[in-house]
């Protein structure tokens, strides 16, 4: 997984020449009894991907819909490329792309007449064959939408969120759903948009996905943010130790805690996840263990931490449950 | 502007390229018509048993026993007054006409004068409407050709229009409103895909307005109404030779208001359904005793009492009956203003359901 050319860069000194793209202030939604959203301060950088990770439920679309003028906040003021979403919502509209978390396409028409369609909504707009070839659905061109694969209605989806040249494109769980390869190739799409000098906002559940993609993340929880910053710069954060996991019976998790480096274990399902800070160390004095118990080590692997460890570490819970 | 008309032509595609859509509002209605037409269509809605039980041996009482066997609606039965009396007692006439001469002191030196007395049977409400006014028509006739006064200009459009009413031509425009009835309300069905799809949240996420979105539909739906009209009218037209026209411009107007009214209960039924499954239940909840209650299949005088009470006031009652009366002419139970009116208030009554129970999310 190449990251695009460019991105250090950009990481280095996007603010300084650009008032934000974004800016949340204390927001606050409730529903019934739920606090969805619960004072979440933030700001968007121009030309960045911003990731918005967390469960299921964590308040991220909520959030994000307020911020598209979708639905009214209880409290905070939203900012977007200058405009108040309450008091402009249109004028805000004109210059963003939304992209909804389920695609909401009507299925009887063709690719072609739905982005004709949706380029009627805006004063200034793309001809519909461009965006069509962005996006890279030609020769979908004048099928109907019902009759797309998942991965090409994500990315007709997506068509219909830049056909007005937006300023800031909102990405809702785009790749939820899709294989593999429909998820590369998408997220080579979204890497294709941020060149283009387009802030992104994705939300997503994959660590991967944000991982990739986003020059930064906010990890939210129960309406919260409980970190943001660059995906690397979390995991540095919150994480010197490395993951040795494996699957080995017959130990403790008092004989594993005991080994020399290791400052955390994890089991879940049988597997054993050792978080060490001295990874030579612990692989040496876990074989010794494993050659004195005569037990079979199975799928041992070690890896850095990525957010997911992160996650779980700041929230006591897994992305996806 | 250029987003209204893209919106609208995106309905009707949808509409178009959908093949159930098609089938309910083009290929039913027309199936109905063509069944209904062809099983009762040859049977005259205006086809009376009449008894006659007049002294044939007067000049008088001949010319009204001529004059009746001359009304092509009317089946005449010539006989003793006490036995067609029971006969209409017993149902088998619906009016039965007598003629008592005058008494021979009259002060009236006229052999022929007399007076026509008609017996009706109230409880036969169509009938007695149609009856009496044809009974009362043929009797200014013969009266006028017995007395030697010129007869009328309106004589002969009034007599065309008494005997050419068949059940078809009763049957077709309601039929038509009940089709308008149908399109109008199964709106309710894209209405709910489009929110549960969530495509209004999409649409909301852009400039376009909330009115645009709405209004198109309606419109969309108009179009299909009226494609509705021409089609069901052709069919009458051609196939049964239905007399089609009597008034275009209250057509005009009938049409479309009837189409917003129940557009309007579409939409307001439309916030009910949670589930795009549930929806054509719902639709069907309301407009399915509309479609035996209002008149479309037979007069809504043929009800007891106490259901023509709600009968009479239901939506597709007045616009039923203000399509028949535009259409052929004939079968009226209300005046043409009071449909007018009524409609109008159930579309405000619609309307305000509608803005009431309508759902964007």
């Amino acid at each position: 997984m190449g990251r695009p050319a460019g991105r250090g860069r950009r990481n280095g000194d996007v603010s300084a020449d650009a008032s934000p793209a974004i800016e949340v202030i204390g927001l606050r939604k409730r529903y019934g009894a739920v606090q969805a959203v619960d004072g979440i301060s933030f700001t968007v950088r121009r030309g960045e991907v911003f990731g918005m990770l967390g469960p299921n439920g964590a308040g991220k679309t909520t959030t994000v819909e307020i911020i598209e003028g979708l639905r009214p906040a209880d409290g905070g003021r939203v900012i977007v490329l200058g405009l108040d979403v309450a008091r402009q919502p249109r004028a805000v509209k004109e210059r963003i792309g939304v992209q909804l978390q389920t695609p909401a396409l009507l299925p009887r028409l063709t690719v072609v007449e739905l982005v004709a369609l949706f380029a009627s909504f805006y004063r200034t707009a793309r001809s519909p064959d461009e965006v069509i070839a962005l996006v890279g659905l030609e020769d979908q061109r004048d099928r109907p939408a019902g009759a797309l694969s998942g991965g090409q209605t994500q990315r007709l989806s997506i068509a219909l969120a830049l056909v007005n040249r937006p300023e800031i494109v909102f990405l809702d769980e785009p790749t939820t759903g899709l294989d593999p390869q429909a998820r590369l190739s998408l997220w080579g799409l979204i890497e294709r948009v941020r060149a283009e000098g387009v802030t992104v906002v994705l939300t997503t559940h994959y660590m991967e996905e944000a991982e990739r993609l986003c020059d930064r993340v906010a990890i939210v929880d129960r309406g919260r943010i409980v970190a943001l910053d660059a995906p690397r710069a979390l995991i540095a954060a919150h994480f010197q130790e490395t993951a040795i996991t494996f699957r080995l019976v017959g130990v403790t998790p008092a004989e594993l805690a005991g080994l020399s480096g290791v400052r955390q274990v994890h089991t879940e399902n049988g597997e054993i996840t050792l978080y060490t800070t001295d990874v030579p160390a612990t692989m040496a004095a876990l074989l010794t263990l494993v050659r004195t118990h005569n037990a079979p080590l199975e799928g041992l692997y070690v890896r850095g931490a990525t957010l997911e460890d992160v996650f779980l570490k700041l929230t006591g819970r897994h992305l996806r449950e | 502007m250029r987003s209204f008309w893209l919106l609208t032509l995106a309905w009707l595609r949808g509409m178009v390229r959908e093949r159930s859509t098609l089938f309910w509002f083009f290929a039913f209605p027309v199936l109905f018509v063509v069944i209904f037409g062809l099983v009762f269509g040859r049977g005259d809605v205006g086809t009376y048993d009449v008894g006659v039980a007049v002294d044939t041996s007067l000049p008088a009482g001949a010319a009204l026993a001529e004059a009746l066997r001359g009304v092509k609606a009317f089946r005449v039965h010539i006989g003793d007054e006490a036995e067609e009396l029971k006969r209409l007692k017993d149902g088998d006439r619906h009016a039965v006409v007598t003629l008592v001469p005058a008494p021979a002191a009259s002060a009236v030196p006229n052999p022929a004068a007399g007076t026509v007395v008609v017996y009706l049977d109230p409880s036969r409400g169509a009938a007695e409407q149609i009856v009496r006014p044809i009974i009362q028509q043929v009797v200014d006739a013969v009266d006028r050709q017995l007395s030697g006064r010129a007869p009328v200009l309106a004589l002969e459009e009034r007599s065309v229009r008494s005997s050419g009413l068949r059940f078809i031509d009763f049957f077709l425009p309601g039929m038509l409103g009940f089709s308008l009835m149908q399109s109008g309300m199964f709106a309710a069905m894209p209405l709910v895909q489009l929110r549960v799809t969530r495509v209004l949240k999409r649409f909301g996420a852009t400039p376009v307005s909330r009115a645009a979105v709405l209004v198109s539909q309606g419109v969309a739906r108009l179009v299909l109404a009226v494609a509705q009209t021409v089609v069901l009218l052709a069919v009458g037209r051609l196939l049964f030779g239905v007399h089609v026209g009597a008034s275009w411009p209250a057509m005009i107007v009938f049409v479309p208001l009837g189409s917003a009214v129940f557009l309007a209960l579409g939409f307001a039924v439309s916030g009910l359904a949670r589930t795009e499954e549930a929806t054509p239940a719902l639709v069907q909840a309301v407009s399915f005793p509309m479609m035996f209650l209002s008149g479309v299949f037979w007069p809504v005088e043929n009800f007891p009492s106490f259901i023509q009470l709600l009968a009479r006031v239901l939506p597709l009652t007045f616009l039923a009956d203000g399509l028949r009366q535009a259409m052929v002419g004939g079968f009226a139970l209300y005046p043409q203003w009071l449909n007018l009116l009524a409609l109008a208030a159930w579309g405000a009554i619609a309307l305000l359901l509608a803005v009431r129970l309508f759902k964007w999310e």
